[in-house]
């Protein structure tokens, strides 16, 4: 659709959009060369990102991103199982149940994720006993299970404030899956419903052999969104001290001083972390989208 | 249900630490990067005054160590919320402090210095010269730099950051006409940014402060083993060599590029 | 007689008074069982050692404290920053609309580059690196990065609402004779916005929240003062759950003018809101039609 079909005014507007961004480009670069002088560095990164002494390994940002991508993994995970039984318990029958989950979700909605994680952090992690029984147990593992356990889960020190974390990301992202998946299953007609009640399923049943699946492929597209802010979302676990990509960017910036290289090197990485991770998810959709077809 | 899971968690804090630490097998350490107590090398280690401490402690005490960087604004919370054993990262003692964790006897002794930006705040010799409504001061969240500030420059503002390298950038960039924070750290930057930064008080410290190990409140047995734990290696001059190495020295400087 | 009392049992067991007390009863359940559990871990509340902090009453009226204070400074940011936003998304909007592919282009590039890096990354990436070397202050940069970040969410659902309004509506405004401002001030917008208020609403929410993170940044907004208040006081649990009471109701308050705005239909609407054509009402056309006359006339 093209709502002003008048090309003068196209040419018009690009020649001033060219010549602002010249401007804009050129007082920057004006700026960076002679008025604010910093020695750029950027070898000094390198070995942040990947070491070679005393041997090949990734270095504090790339270790970082791999707890990124831990954390929004285990979080997403939280994410889907908070966001179902949250999801489920909006399209209930009983309005008691309606009720007490509609407030939870809009309580943890309209509140600053900074502030849900403070407090998750000082607050309730420390009240989940289990997570200090997983710590210890991780600890007692050796060989292959300690190997896995490090690719699953990182470090096996920061296992409980990873968990911790995990767990507030999840109640976070799954405020937001929850009301995808009602959504979803509220745009399952209600025929579908009565069909089932009449072959004799239960609730249950009917539920997870035809609400469901149908209802997965509505919502596999802002789930999939979710999925991305997940990652995005994830940096705010920095101010809790999870070793993640920006707290590892502000460790970095902290010892060695280089904080035009840091930030931007953090922003690129995030900023390849997600494009990739959206033009799968579109790729999942496209091919999803192909399968209805046929 | 909720009950049981939230109640039994209680035991776990209530046993003394020290047995704990013995019984897992690891010290878990809570700190913070302040250069040179303690920061990352090249190869992601943790390097610094304070980490050998920590490491010399863990190994007296036959456990290994675990290393737990935290937001200094959130560390004592942090401690009382079991998220480590102790604090080795350079807290000085303060009354106020002290009503919600208990110190060691000191083990180092530090002061607060200020580094001034020699664009926007030069030739100024004296903290009243900082004492202004117009002079704005970079100190870092929840450190003592905070409450030396208010005491010594009260009609200034304070712009507080989450670390040392933010409160740093705001004096280098001109925002900010000085820092505030504990020596040697303004005298290690002066040094590098001689363009940009001066000493205002020639490198004087102008507090002095007992620097001590922080325990949550209630293990006696874990206190009295620090305490004499401090004691023993003083006497042995070990703090002192090592405390020359880190502050007296930038020979660990190739260390960190 | 067994039979009819259970039925009316079920029926008030079900009303709406009795489900809101049952609801009531279960949160309070919720948050005595949160209490109890901090003071298990050796947590002793002191309430009273808070209040100095949000303000205090004396002969010559109220003081307000320092959370009071960062309230302010979260208002102000959040209304700068609302106004940034406003402008971004429609100028974003415009452009990624515009017959031009270097506007589309570059529209793209904006949206797709703030989008996928998040948010406390990007002021500190405006406030360490881009402030300084265009000579930006603390409060400008925090308002641009939240109006930046927020203004291009908003301009893909205000796409969206534009992209929903009839074509019609496009031939009508032209066949008028209106001028293109007046067509879009008059005829697009309106009924753009209109269609995806609630989603506009959910976003200005999310700006509300975001704007904790420029506590990153040594703004004293709401957020910075409590971190600062438990880094003296260690107060804890009191200070961060009387600041997510007053961000939900800030937040709550928006939702609610909003509401009002919108209709009782607002209510239950989801994030994204509706971009169908059908959720236009007709009213609005009706009027926009009305006030510039019908070509019938």
């Amino acid at each position: 659709m093209n709502p002003s079909p008048r090309n003068g005014r196209g040419f018009w507007g690009d020649l001033v959009l060219v010549l602002a961004l010249a401007i804009g480009a050129g007082w920057f670069l004006f700026r960076i060369t002679t008025q604010v002088p910093y020695d750029w560095n950027w070898p000094a990164l390198l070995p942040y990102l990947v070491r070679t002494e005393p041997e090949l390994a990734p270095g504090l940002l790339l270790q970082g991103m791999a707890q990124t991508l831990r954390l929004s993994l285990w979080g997403g995970l939280g994410a889907i199982v908070v966001g179902t039984m949250g999801g489920l318990a909006r399209v209930s029958h009983s309005p008691f149940w309606r009720l007490l989950s509609g407030v939870l979700i809009q309580g943890v909605r309209n509140t600053p994720p900074l502030v849900l994680v403070f407090l998750g952090y000082f607050f309730l992690a420390d009240q989940i006993p289990w997570l200090a029984t997983a710590q210890h147990a991780a600890r007692q593992t050796t060989g292959l299970w300690r190997l896995l356990l490090e690719c699953a889960f990182g470090p096996v020190g920061q296992l409980q404030s990873l968990l911790a974390a995990a767990s507030i990301l999840g109640v976070m992202e799954g405020a937001y899956v929850a009301e995808i998946v009602r959504a979803g299953i509220q745009s399952i007609p209600r025929g579908q419903w009565d069909a089932g009640y009449a072959l004799g399923f239960s609730k249950g049943q009917i539920l997870c052999h035809i609400i469901l699946p149908q209802a997965l492929r509505v919502m596999t597209p802002p789930l999939a969104g979710q999925g991305i802010s997940t990652v995005k979302d994830s940096a705010i676990m920095a101010v809790i001290s999870i070793q993640e990509l920006t707290f590892q960017g502000m460790q970095l910036m902290a010892t060695t001083y280089r904080t035009f290289e840091t930030w931007i090197a953090v922003a690129a990485i995030y900023f390849v972390l997600t494009a990739t991770l959206s033009s799968l998810a579109h790729a999942v959709e496209r091919r999803l989208e192909r399968g209805q077809e046929v | 249900m909720c009950a049981v899971l939230l109640g039994s968690s209680a035991p776990l804090h209530a046993e003394g630490s020290l047995d704990a630490i013995l019984q897992r097998g690891v010290l878990r350490v809570g700190f913070d990067t302040f250069v040179p107590w303690a920061m990352k090398d090249t190869n992601g280690e943790y390097m610094g005054f304070e980490i050998d401490v920590a490491r010399k402690l863990a190994e007296d005490m036959g456990v290994s160590v675990e290393f737990v960087p935290t937001k200094w604004s959130g560390i004592i919370p942090a401690l009382l919320a079991g998220k480590f054993d102790i604090i080795i990262g350079g807290m000085g003692i303060t009354p106020a402090r002290n009503l919600k964790v208990n110190f060691s006897q000191p083990y180092e002794f530090s002061g607060m210095s200020i580094v001034a930006s020699s664009q926007l705040a030069p030739h100024r010799s004296r903290l009243e010269d900082f004492n202004t409504p117009e002079t704005v001061l970079a100190v870092k969240t929840g450190a003592t730099s905070v409450a030396a500030a208010q005491k010594f420059m009260p009609k200034a503002n304070l712009r507080l950051f989450d670390d040392e390298a933010q409160a740093l950038q705001e004096v280098l960039t001109g925002r900010a006409h000085a820092m505030v924070a504990s020596a040697p750290f303004p005298e290690h930057q002066a040094a590098r940014h001689k363009e940009r930064l001066y000493l205002p008080l020639a490198g004087q410290t102008f507090t002095r402060e007992p620097i001590g190990f922080a325990v949550p409140k209630g293990d006696h047995d874990f206190l009295n083993f620090l305490n004499n734990w401090i004691t023993v290696m003083n006497a042995q001059g070990w703090l002192e060599e090592r405390y020359a190495y880190w502050f007296r020295t930038l020979d660990w400087e190739s260390r960190l590029r | 007689m067994t039979l009819l009392s259970r039925a009316s049992w079920s029926l008030w067991w079900h009303s709406p008074l009795c489900v809101g007390v049952r609801v009531i009863l279960t949160l309070a359940a919720l948050g005595w069982i949160v209490v109890r559990g901090a003071e298990g871990l050796g947590y002793s509340w002191q309430w009273s050692r808070l209040w100095p902090h949000v303000g205090t009453w004396s002969a010559a009226g109220f003081t307000p404290g320092i959370l009071l204070h960062g309230l302010g400074v979260t208002v102000q940011i959040s209304l700068l920053s609302l106004a940034a936003a406003s402008l971004t998304a429609v100028a974003l909007a415009l452009l990624r609309l515009s017959p031009s592919p270097l506007s589309r282009l570059f529209s793209r590039a904006v949206i797709e580059a703030v989008r996928d890096t998040p948010l406390i990354v990007q002021i500190f990436l405006l406030y360490f690196v881009v402030a300084p070397i265009v000579g930006l202050g603390r409060l400008p940069t925090a308002v641009i990065a939240l109006g930046l970040f927020e203004g291009v969410y908003a301009a893909e659902i205000l796409r969206a609402g534009i992209l929903a309004v009839p074509k019609g509506q496009w031939e009508a405004g032209r066949s008028l004779g209106l001028s293109p401002w007046h067509l879009w001030t008059r005829v697009i917008f309106p009924q753009a916005v209109r269609a995806v208020l609630p989603a506009l609403v959910n976003q200005g929410v999310s700006l509300i929240k975001d704007s904790a993170l420029v506590s990153t940044i040594a703004i004293y907004d709401l957020t910075m003062r409590a971190q600062a208040l438990v880094a003296e006081t260690f107060l804890v649990f009191e200070t961060w759950f009387f600041v997510a009471a007053l961000y939900l109701l800030l937040t709550g308050s928006l939702s609610w003018v909003a509401s009002k705005l919108q209709g009782p239909s607002s209510l239950n609407s989801l994030p994204g809101g509706c971009y169908a054509p059908s959720c236009l009402t007709g009213s609005r056309v009706r009027r926009a039609s009305r006030k510039f006359g019908s070509p019938a006339r």
